[in-house]
């Protein structure tokens, strides 16, 4: 999916978190979006995946503002923990199921497996860890055309987080999705990211191909990334 | 599974835990009404059955827990992500305290039913007088329409209140509590206010042609009630729809 960003601001009561961000996330690629705490990473995520509102400017996803349509062919992963705590694993996936079109049970299961889930945990005794490997057997269990993933690694034991991003992006992931990935630990995406955008205060630092830019710099993702935070 | 089932569902089993006392504790008043009333005669408990009757404040209450719970357990985003629209996402809240109304209606107004026949039987024996008023003219069997008028529009009414009241929060950060406040007296004022002129015009409608019998005199008024409900209701769902925010 093109998502083309033009002029977006969000205003908070006392904080602008978006300050007319302009860019465009080319459909298939995985981009990682990077920046440091409070740069509007999770709010642009939350604009895209039709929680939030911008305050101006405009959002479009392959031509359509956000709404019911898009967000019936997004996969979001807040940054925070977003379940029914009175579920079990299976009901809240059985739950989702219902909302989304192509959802494989035989594949949610696979995952389940694959993040040492069981379908009859009840969330509420899940540890941080595991709720956040739930939130990526939700969001990957059916072929949804985009994935919004806001530090999806949060409370994963750092061993794991590796194999698991790998595994999703390699193994688990349809062909044609669009993938966004925001993170402040650069590291971690260092060598799955095709184009970066880099925020800073709310508006874009620096954009572009992965591959361009570590040529461009002469350095990896993170080095380019603390040069721009200095 | 149906998106809208699947959602209703969930929002019933979100409302399960007040929703299993408040239909205990009708089901213990009808079983002790019933229960006293087994000998034919009247007594005090019988005062009882009107407590069910009170309930539609605590659903109004229910209603924006139910919805202000989505913030609180963080739940907002996945919510507010689903693919519906932001009104099916509260109509399905409202439909499950909707269905948990009609239960405590079912329950109470049958032990109120069976009471009433019970009464009738008695008075049309002879063995008991008719009321001061004069003969009794309600059949048992209205009792139904005529407490399900009044408890389902008064019911409406506050449930309408209640939902404008939990969106019309979403747009302050501070004060809420007196917002709300605010949204229950300003909005029953304003049902005060514009009575007269809405049932008036409710009247004026030749195509509802009103029997006027000591039931049905009273539904002009429940109609009017009704709409103000979902006039409320609608309002919210504006509000909501512009401004609810993760």
């Amino acid at each position: 999916m093109r998502i083309e960003v033009d002029n977006l601001w969000k205003r908070y009561r006392r904080k602008v978190a978006l300050r007319g961000l302009s860019l465009c996330f080319e459909p298939g690629r995985v981009t990682g979006v990077l920046g440091e705490n409070g740069s509007g990473k999770s709010t642009l995520f939350r604009i895209v995946a039709g929680v939030t509102g911008a305050s101006e400017g405009t959002v479009r996803i392959d031509g359509n503002d956000v709404g019911v349509r898009t967000r019936g062919e997004t996969a979001y992963l807040p940054e925070t923990d977003s379940f029914y705590s009175w579920m079990s694993v299976g009901e809240q996936l059985e739950f989702l199921s219902a909302f989304y079109t192509g959802w494989d049970a035989v594949k949610a299961r696979e995952l389940l497996d694959f993040m040492r889930l069981t379908p009859g945990d009840r969330i509420d005794e899940l540890s941080q860890g595991q709720r956040a490997r739930l939130k990526i057997v939700a969001a990957f269990a059916w072929p949804s055309r985009l994935v919004v993933m806001d530090e999806p690694f949060n409370g994963i034991d750092p061993p794991s987080r590796r194999r698991i991003l790998e595994a999703l992006v390699r193994e688990y992931r349809v062909d044609t999705q669009t993938i966004l990935i925001s993170t402040h630990m650069v590291y971690e995406v260092e060598g799955l990211v095709e184009d970066v955008v880099y925020l800073r205060d709310g508006q874009v630092a620096i954009e572009g191909r992965a591959d361009d830019l570590r040529a461009e710099k002469g350095g990896s993702l993170s080095d380019i990334f603390e040069e721009i935070v200095l | 599974m149906n998106p809208l089932v699947a959602l209703y569902v969930k929002e019933l089993k979100g409302i399960r835990l007040v929703g299993a006392v408040l239909t205990v504790a009708t089901a213990a008043i009808v079983l002790v009404v019933l229960n006293d009333a087994a000998d034919g005669g009247i007594h005090l408990s019988m005062a009882l059955l009107i407590l069910p009757y009170m309930c539609p404040p605590v659903l109004a209450g229910l209603l924006m827990h139910a919805i202000s719970q989505e913030w609180a357990g963080n739940t907002q985003h996945q919510w507010l992500a689903l693919p519906v629209p932001r009104s099916t996402l509260l109509l399905t809240k409202m439909a499950a305290v909707c269905t948990l109304a009609v239960a405590i209606y079912m329950l109470n107004t049958f032990a109120l039913y069976m009471i009433y026949e019970q009464v009738l039987d008695t008075v049309q024996s002879g063995s008991m007088s008719p009321t001061p008023a004069g003969p009794m003219k309600i059949e048992a069997g209205e009792l139904w329409v005529f407490t399900g008028a009044l408890f389902g529009s008064l019911t409406l009414l506050l449930l309408g209140l209640g939902l404008a009241a939990a969106s019309l929060k979403m747009m302050l950060n501070r004060f809420r509590g007196l917002l709300t406040v605010a949204v229950f007296l300003g909005g029953l004022w304003l049902t005060e206010r514009l009575a007269p002129s809405v049932t008036g015009a409710i009247q004026s409608m030749e195509s509802m042609p009103l029997d006027r019998s000591v039931l049905t005199a009273a539904f002009d008024g429940y109609l009017y009630l009704a709409v103000m409900g979902i006039a409320f209701s609608v309002a919210g769902l504006y509000v909501f729809d512009r401004y609810a925010d993760a």
